[in-house]
């Protein structure tokens, strides 16, 4: 079988414009050629630095970004693939129903002048799932019971709740279309750790009883490394090394991944006190002025040479489902 | 840690609130000591005090605010000095009187907070600020007091200097900026810096520039550090020992492997269950059942019973104090301590 969702070469580039008398368009890179496979009732962790462009990339996933080039498959499971970028009409309502997003912040994300059951009925409007109000209130109230909230809280607004609880909203609202995909971008960042158990556990038993897999977005790697079968390292734009989650936090490979490994700090004193530490250089480069050749040259501690900063390396599998985009591994 | 030299010892803090909708009873009884050159750092849910805590200390606590008992025992020679205290013992600050604490605040403690702008003024340079600190601390010339400010703002890693120097605080990025608020720590070279979620705001790769800069402050002066914050993972890479807070008071003490490894309190036993780990995959993370406390109204007795599975009569009754188990530098206040420990005996030693 296909995987359900297949990414190819995807672009996603943002215009603007600089200069005061003669103007100039600039662009931003903000993904930049990235492809991947997301399987069924898997979870693929994306991780890197703040304005890599992880939330862009899960943006153009559920279609908010149309981006400048490249293929997005659906492959469904009666047999039949939609071009996600190309999909009429019909084929976008299916789209819009199969991929959803919980947005990173859920103070913003929720409008604060609605009761949730219009949060969380809005999707089922949209689609059109329902057949009058008593149907959609009771499949708001099935879902508010999905994700342990109250159903008789479905009159309440968003301010009512704490930082936990709006999670759980965001996430009845993405479930509402039963979609098979869901892009969570760091569901957790805003929450206390005894809560942040409880919206994860939550996530992972969702997944189960409702087949569905996830795009899981976060800084944290205690928590991408719970969460996921698979790892994604971004680097300005681009995925610089993909593999087996295990393989990623153990053994890995890129000169990035090995410096953001030993960056992020991890709740656990013992390996905290084994780890390596490699301090990286300097800030995230000017995204509209990218560095030449591999994009992590200015900073790399190992660079081998001059290749480095001319040719950009190409993400390569070195080992069964180990991919990596650096000179090194290149023979 | 080099040496086992007190710095302060914090007994008893009972902090309130008063609002509008009652009296917050903030602190209830915060208990601590703090070692020259270590680390301390302060977890727990939002709103357990930690913050109350440091700002209580620094007896900066908003108007609403006061503290009704405790004492804050300072051990330091430099310091009485400065003040020109001439008694043996150690300096009580809270019955330091208001312009003596400015010059403690001046001198011998440090905040950092999550939001550097309320550390800097943002009508001065950020070099006048740090040249400003420098002169009151040692004297020197305008010219030589530029010249080591100069060197400071090169030493937290932003350059060139020259430029940094002349920028006001506004013109910075929040990475640099908390970097010149503590290139104004170092200029001061305290005895003791709150470090209030400084990297809260902060990218991964800054953040782990700001956690070194701190640890640097520490050993180049021997400082002693209070770290506060709700990322596990920065406290089991930068902390010596973790206290762990609720609802008020603290309430177990020990050194961080000890603490992830075998927590004692009922309470630190949920927080470090709940924190995925990398060296053991678990399909589900433990939680903490039930809500934080209304600290207007809180339980009686050892404030987290009603969450707590140990619970029995007594912990509804009276609050526990922190005294030591197994051995003098661990600490728990905890009625059912011998329970919990029984338990994780039966369970072969390691917890959570
Ligand atoms: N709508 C937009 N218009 C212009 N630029 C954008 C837009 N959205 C994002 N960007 C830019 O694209 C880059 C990637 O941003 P993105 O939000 O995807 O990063 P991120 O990896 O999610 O970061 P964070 O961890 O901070 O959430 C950044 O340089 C950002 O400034
Ligand atoms: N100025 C104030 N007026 C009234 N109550 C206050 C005030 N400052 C703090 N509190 C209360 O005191 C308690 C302790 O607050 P504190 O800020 O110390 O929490 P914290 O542990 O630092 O939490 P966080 O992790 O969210 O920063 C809370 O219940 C809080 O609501
Ligand atoms: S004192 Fe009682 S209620 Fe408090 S933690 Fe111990 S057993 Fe639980
Ligand atoms: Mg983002
Ligand atoms: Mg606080």
């Amino acid at each position: 079988m296909k995987p359900l969702l297949e990414v190819n070469n995807i672009k996603k580039y943002f215009s603007f414009q600089r200069g005061i008398l003669r103007k100039k368009t600039f662009y931003l890179k903000a993904v930049d050629d990235i492809s991947f496979n997301l399987e069924r009732k898997k979870t693929l962790g994306v991780v890197g630095e703040s304005g890599c462009g992880k939330t862009t990339l899960g943006k153009t996933l559920v279609n908010l970004h149309k981006p400048e080039s490249g293929s997005i498959n659906l492959n469904l499971d009666d047999g039949t693939s939609i071009d996600v970028i190309n999909a009429n009409d019909d084929e976008m309502k299916t789209v819009r129903r199969t991929i959803q997003m919980v947005f990173q912040d859920p103070h913003s994300s929720l409008n604060p002048r609605w009761p949730i059951k219009n949060i969380i009925g809005e999707p089922i409007d949209i689609l059109k799932m329902a057949s009058g109000r008593r149907e959609k209130e009771s499949m708001v109230m099935k879902l508010l019971n999905d994700v342990g909230l109250k159903p008789e809280h479905m009159n309440r607004y968003p301010h009512e709740f704490s930082g936990g609880q709006r999670q759980r909203i965001g996430m009845a609202r993405a479930l509402a279309p039963k979609p098979d995909i869901i892009v969570l971008d760091e569901p957790t960042s805003a929450v206390d750790v005894s809560v942040q158990a409880q919206v994860l556990n939550l996530l992972k038993e969702l997944q189960k009883s409702k087949s569905m897999s996830y795009l899981f977005i976060s800084h944290d790697l205690g928590v991408v490394h719970h969460m996921s079968n698979e790892i994604a390292v971004m680097y300005l734009g681009q995925v610089v090394e993909y593999g087996d989650t295990d393989k990623i936090i153990n053994d890995p490979l890129h000169p990035y991944t090995k410096a953001l490994l030993s960056a992020l700090p991890v709740p656990d004193p013992e390996f905290e006190a084994h780890k390596k530490r490699i301090i990286l250089k300097g800030q995230l480069p000017d995204a509209i002025n990218p560095p030449k050749g591999c994009r992590f040259h200015t900073r790399c501690a190992e660079l081998v040479g001059e290749k480095c900063k001319h040719d950009c390396p190409a993400l390569k599998e070195v080992s069964k489902g180990h991919k990596v985009a650096c000179w090194i591994y290149e023979e | 840690m080099a040496e086992k030299d007190v710095l302060m010892e914090v007994k008893n803090l009972v902090t309130r609130f008063y609002t509008e909708d009652g009296v917050v009873k903030a602190l209830e009884g915060v208990n601590f000591n703090l070692y020259k050159g270590e680390t301390l750092a302060l977890v727990g849910e939002t709103g357990c005090g930690k913050s109350v805590t440091a700002l209580s200390i620094l007896r900066l606590l908003a108007i609403s605010g006061k503290t009704l008992e405790g004492e804050a025992l300072f051990y330091d020679d430099e310091m009485k000095e400065k003040l020109g205290i001439t008694t043996d013992g150690p300096v009580d600050l809270f019955k330091l009187t208001k312009k003596q604490m400015l010059k403690v605040r001046g001198f011998t403690m440090s905040l950092i907070t999550q939001d550097p702008m309320t550390s800097l003024n943002p009508v001065y340079t950020v070099g006048e600020q740090i040249v400003e600190v420098i002169k009151l601390h040692k004297g020197l010339s305008d010219k030589e007091s530029k010249k080591q400010a100069l060197k400071l703002i090169e030493e937290v890693e932003l350059t060139p200097p020259e430029d940094i120097f002349i920028k006001y605080p506004h013109q910075l990025s929040g990475g640099q900026r908390q970097r010149i608020v503590i290139s104004i720590s170092l200029a001061a070279e305290p005895a003791l810096v709150f470090a209030d979620e400084p990297t809260t705001a902060l990218d991964v790769t800054i953040q782990a520039t700001v956690l070194g800069l701190l640890q640097q402050l520490k050993e180049e002066f021997n400082s002693s550090l209070i770290l506060i914050t709700h990322n596990l993972g920065i406290v089991a890479e930068t902390s010596d020992r973790i206290g762990v807070m609720y609802a008020g008071s603290v309430v177990e003490l020990v050194d961080k492997y000890t603490l992830f490894k075998r927590p004692l309190h009922p309470y630190s036993q949920g927080l470090i269950a709940s924190v995925p780990k990398i060296s053991e995959k678990k399909e589900t993370l433990n939680f903490i059942p039930g809500n934080v406390p209304n600290l207007i109204h809180p339980p009686s007795g050892c404030r987290f019973h009603p969450r707590c599975t140990y619970a029995t009569d007594i912990c509804k009754k009276k609050a526990p104090e922190l005294q030591s188990v197994e051995n003098d530098d661990h600490l728990v206040a905890c009625w059912n301590v011998k329970q919990v420990i029984k338990d994780l005996d039966k369970q072969g030693g390691a917890s959570g």
